[in-house]
């Protein structure tokens, strides 16, 4: 191991304290070296790489589908959208058109992958802050999506359900009724949620006014989604750039006012609202037809380069594909929203207690496999 | 502005410097020669028009013939366009001028390239390895045809369809 310490300089009233890589709080594996004094926090050194699986590597050695079930594993708790990104960057590339029932399907289950992320960002974040009560109800609901994506594509937690050109397989009969009152159901219980958190003088404590930050510097360091809508940058790639016919669907951007820490969890919220307002709209106008496009079975598509840009539920998240019009990608480079979020780690913390980096950093919503590939 | 407006504005300015790509996406793909990086970095964020304030990602690309690439995606937020730029870097010494200077967001981006594809950023702040564990010293595994000890390639099967 190389000796973290090193070139640090420290006073006589600071120290350094390691948290992690196996610290509840860390979500995956993360190492912090926090430099104290006291319990505040003068500086933070984020150490990451430990689930580093190259899945970039990976995507060289197969092929254009092959790479799609990688794609699950990028980020477990939201697979859908990288799936989504990663079919949206191939057919740019080989100008492949998708069916109309494809894209509200890609819709759909996008958008339940949103909700479920988010429930497992609000459970989690109030395990850090000591609750663990809503971490139940958080996980009871989430369970029942899980129900629906297994239903779907036979799956819980890596879907594989994006096919390039379409989706794998159509919603089964019971899908319709199931998900109509989930989302008649869901909407109650983010009632409930907010009435657990959203003025409770504990959570409120812990979360106004921590972790301010301000757009420019969100901006700066490649921060995106939730963590700087909360900050009220007003940037939505649903709306700004829509993809697989988000054009069609009527949501609001929830936006949050000062960039702290509640201000997050608002957006957050807020956002599960909106996706059930999508889920229903996808449902009631599902168009007829096909649900995959042809494409051949040796699939080859013209060499050239194409970037895809998308909202997943942590932040922007995309491909930059160079093909050389062989079956496989040349070089595919994967962003992640974590990659961005969590380098704003270290501004957001400075001068925090021990205490409110674990708030701040459960703002955040960073998922390790994410940041490492 | 859309593509054409932003590629006739950067090589009205920045001239033999700059060499257009020509590619059917709707975002322009530029390359710039690696003098000039630096300043067309500077003048694609602070430019009014141009107001790039975002970078997306940056990654190198390995070319055959031991060519490297670094891509950097940029985008703004205020205008709503985006653009891809290139820079191809000297063959025999992959090296850059770091662009932390201009978007603090590209650090682990840098440092990442650097210990994936062994390509110099010079004058980075923290040019420690990102990724690797602490250990490694089986060379930059994101070159093409790298081998290292558990590396085994997968057997070349273009038959299959999709599903």
């Amino acid at each position: 191991m190389t000796d973290v310490t090193k070139n640090i300089q420290l006073s006589e009233e600071e120290f350094l304290l390691n948290m992690g890589p196996q610290h509840p709080s860390t979500h995956g594996v993360l190492r912090l070296v926090l430099k104290l004094r006291g319990e505040f926090i003068e500086d933070l050194t984020p150490h990451v790489g430990y689930l580093h699986r190259s899945i970039e590597k990976i995507a060289e050695n197969r092929t254009y589908a092959q790479f799609m079930p990688f794609t699950d594993r990028i980020d477990y708790c939201a697979s859908m959208p990288c799936n989504l990104a990663w079919a949206l960057a191939v057919e740019k590339l080989a100008g492949i058109e998708v069916p109309p029932r494809a894209q509200y399907l890609r819709v759909l289950m996008t958008e339940l992958n949103r909700i479920a992320s988010h429930l497992i960002y609000l459970g989690v974040m109030s395990l850090d802050l000591g609750a663990f009560t809503p971490f139940l109800y958080t996980f009871r609901e989430r369970e029942w999506i899980l129900d629906l994506f297994e239903m779907t594509c036979g799956q819980r937690l890596t879907y594989n359900y994006m096919r390039i050109g379409g989706v794998s397989r159509d919603l089964p009969p019971e899908f319709y009724q199931s998900c109509k009152n989930f989302t008649k159901v869901f909407l109650k219980k983010v009632d409930e949620y907010e009435a657990l958190f959203t003025y409770n003088p504990i959570f409120l404590t812990r979360t106004k006014d921590i972790g301010i930050l301000p757009i420019a510097v969100g901006l700066e360091y490649g921060a995106s989604g939730p963590t700087i809508r909360g900050s009220g940058h007003n940037w939505d790639l649903r709306k700004v750039e829509p993809y697989s016919s988000y054009e069609k669907f009527d949501f609001n951007v929830p936006l949050g006012t000062k960039g702290d820490v509640w201000d997050r969890y608002m957006v957050r919220v807020q956002e599960m609202r909106e996706s059930c307002k999508i889920i229903n709209q996808a449902l009631d106008g599902l168009p007829e037809g096909e649900i995959k496009a042809k494409v051949p079975g040796v699939f080859k598509p013209p060499a050239g380069e194409v970037i895809s840009r998308i909202e997943a539920p942590r932040g922007e998240m995309g491909y930059y594909l160079v093909s050389d019009g062989s079956t496989k990608p040349y070089r595919v480079k994967i962003r992640t929203a974590s990659y961005g979020n969590l380098q704003v780690l270290r501004y957001l913390s400075r001068g925090w207690k021990i205490a409110d980096l674990v708030a701040i950093f459960g703002s955040l919503d960073v998922v390790l496999p994410e940041v490492d590939r | 502005m859309n593509k054409e407006q932003i590629e006739n504005k950067i090589t009205q300015k920045f001239g033999s410097a700059i060499e257009i790509q020509k590619t059917k996406n709707p975002e322009p793909f530029i390359y710039v020669s690696i003098e000039k990086y630096i300043e067309v970095c500077e003048f694609l964020k602070t430019d009014p028009d141009m107001c790039f304030e975002y970078l997306f990602q940056l990654g190198g690309v390995h070319y055959p013939d031991d060519r490297f690439e670094i891509a950097l995606t940029l985008s703004s937020h205020k205008h709503k366009h985006e653009l891809v730029l290139k820079v191809k870097l000297p063959h025999d010494n992959p090296k850059a001028p770091t662009a932390t200077t201009v978007w603090e967001a590209a650090n682990w981006y840098e440092r990442e390239a650097m210990e994936l594809f062994g390509i110099q950023f010079e004058g980075h702040p923290d040019p420690r390895p990102l990724l690797l564990y602490d250990d490694w010293n089986y060379g930059y595994p994101m070159r093409k045809g790298w081998t290292g000890p558990d590396f085994i390639p997968m057997p070349d099967k273009t038959k299959g369809g999709d599903d």
